[in-house]
């Protein structure tokens, strides 16, 4: 049984926080408890933003033909949607989580770069004000699609502002993952060797490395981007001899990787919970972490993959589809050994686990249609269709957002002393597994009728799948209130939680008291036997 | 139970922190011109 208390900091810090006032704790602070809980509040809010977009979005596509949305505002829905969805929902979720969680399970005091960090979280209202301001522009807000193709993007009056706030996010992300390499790297407790930790560790270390490869890939492309608009170059101007096929090449370099950061970090947190609520180790722990480094490469050699009909060499066309498919080599490990975890384990489905495992079953459904797009002949077909549209919120709704909800219900114990109502969290989970499917399974049958994405009126053959998607749609957006609901619940009238609140969940993190203290492991913990979920340790 | 670092240890991982953020940044830095350079000089 590992000990309590492991490397809590009693040199007086610890009330430390008690003593702070609001505006120095909250918006001065360099403790990483306190920067992940505002990461993970920011996402909050932006996730609210986003889903409110796409239930305009779904609230016209309801019936056929135009009713509330004229077509301007319906494209700038669909650009800021996805920009706020993925930049400012996603991705600072999974970075809170790292910031709350990876001292934790590494056994240092903060991040390396606590005041970098306090820089890289406040960086990003101001990227989201300056984004979400251009709706009150002459013009409206950026309208091309979040890839910014041009030369549609160039026509919006708002590209500098977006381009901007592209740059903002950019550094605030480049910033975090520096810190979380250079953590991992320098910080981890005697003992804590790098294939010792845990998979959520290995998953972030990782995405980090993809973060500074591609984050200022896509910063140029957009400041290329500028240029064209306003001082008359023509990277990608037609006019001047530009290549608007080569921002396409470009961005989509940056774009793929992209989804893999969006997801490794995901894949982490449901190695953690499935693992705990199975009583088992995680079979296959140095594959995981193989399949993790296989991905994040795979990720940089596939991405002409998003663009297969704008007329490319045959040569490329068939490089770039096995290519692709051989992604799918290290994500079936990755399933495999979640299911052999699973195997034969004393399970139980307390909520975590339950939306892990929907994880598992959804995301393995978006695998398997983006398997589908990889194929080029097909692709030519379901190239801009609704099927499309299905298979990356598979990805990244069944995927990273319920990997982040199961995170957030795993470690809230951890976070803030309290359990939660089963019960309610479960009427949660069954609520979001309804809508959710409501929401985006009738559009593959609606990308495979052909019908096109980023219109905001279609024929009428399309209407009852349309109609059942928006009602799916109504459903989710309820979500995130029960999900504040929940919390606040637990916050109120939670049991106190333990120190180990999952009977089966390892690692050092679980060896400090809940609420984890605001400093902890101020010095190194002694690793004792049974405090490592993997390559355990005897003295 | 916990264990206690020597101050001279504490300062070289401070150190080593700041030296592997140095090196990060400069290849995000160095990514983000070069990048630029090389589609500047292609045209």
């Amino acid at each position: 049984m590992a000990t309590t208390h492991a490397g809590i900091d009693h040199s007086g810090h610890d009330d430390h926080a008690h003593k702070q006032g609001f505006v120095e704790r909250w918006f001065f602070s360099t403790n990483h408890k306190d920067i992940g809980t505002l990461y993970l509040v920011f996402s909050f809010v932006m996730f609210i933003v986003g889903a409110f977009m796409s239930v305009m979005i779904r609230w016209e596509l309801m019936e056929p033909g135009l009713q509330h949305l004229n077509p301007e505002t319906f494209n700038q829905m669909t650009t800021v949607h996805a920009l706020v969805m993925i930049f400012g929902g996603v991705m600072p979720a999974f970075v809170g989580l790292a910031n709350w969680m990876v001292p934790l399970q590494i056994g240092a005091p903060d991040m390396a770069l606590p005041r970098m960090n306090n820089w890289s979280f406040w960086i990003m209202p101001f990227a989201f004000a300056l984004l979400l301001i251009t709706f009150a522009m002459p013009g409206g807000a950026p309208a091309g699609g979040w890839t910014l193709y041009p030369p549609l993007s160039l026509q919006t009056n708002s590209l500098s502002f977006a381009i901007f706030a592209i740059h903002m996010m950019g550094i605030s992300s480049i910033m975090g993952a520096i810190n979380i390499i250079a953590t991992i790297l320098n910080m981890r407790a005697p003992g804590v060797d790098l294939l010792k930790m845990p998979i959520f560790c290995w998953t972030w270390l990782i995405t980090a490395f993809l973060l500074i490869a591609v984050m200022p890939v896509l910063a140029g492309a957009v400041t290329m981007l500028l240029t064209d608009k306003y001082f008359l170059t023509s990277f990608f101007s037609a006019k001047g001899g530009g290549d608007p096929v080569m921002f396409q090449h470009i961005f989509w370099f940056f774009g793929h990787p992209e989804v893999y950061i969006m997801i490794l970090p995901a894949f982490g947190v449901v190695s953690e919970i499935i693992p705990t609520f199975s009583r088992k180790p995680l079979f296959g722990y140095q594959a995981m972490v193989y399949a993790t480094a296989s991905i994040a490469f795979l990720s940089f050699i596939v991405w002409a993959h998003h663009m297969f009909t704008v007329g490319m060499p045959m040569g490329g066309e068939i490089y770039f589809m096995f290519a692709t498919m051989l992604i799918a080599v290290p994500t079936g490990v990755k399933v495999f050994n979640w299911v052999t975890t699973m195997w034969r384990g004393s399970i139980t489905f307390e909520t975590p686990m339950l939306w892990a495992i929907a994880f598992v079953i959804l995301f393995t459904i978006g695998g398997f249609s983006g398997l589908m797009l990889a194929i080029v002949p097909a692709d030519f077909q379901y190239h801009d269709t609704y099927f499309v549209v299905a298979h990356f919120h598979y990805v990244l709704v069944t995927g990273a957002l319920f990997a982040i909800i199961a995170a957030v219900y795993y470690w809230w114990p951890k976070w803030t002393g309290r359990m939660y109502s089963e019960k309610l969290a479960k009427f949660h989970f069954w609520w979001s597994m309804i809508f959710v499917n409501l929401l985006f399974f009738p559009q593959h049958f609606l990308g495979l009728a052909g019908m096109p994405r980023r219109i905001p009126d279609y024929n009428v053959v399309f209407a009852d799948w349309n109609f059942v998607s928006s009602i799916g749609a109504f459903g989710m957006f309820a979500t995130p209130f029960i999900m504040a609901y929940v919390l606040r619940h637990s916050l109120k009238h939670g049991v106190v939680a333990d120190a180990r609140a999952w009977e089966g969940a390892k690692g050092l993190e679980w060896t400090v008291p809940s609420p984890a203290p605001h400093h902890t492991f101020g010095t190194p913990p002694v690793i004792q036997p049974g405090d490592l979920a993997h390559g355990d340790i005897t003295h | 139970m916990t264990q206690s670092i020597p101050e001279d240890q504490i300062a070289a991982r401070r150190a080593s922190a700041r030296r592997t953020a140095l090196l990060l940044a400069g290849v995000a830095v160095a990514v983000y011109v070069g990048f630029m350079l090389l589609n500047v000089v292609s045209r």
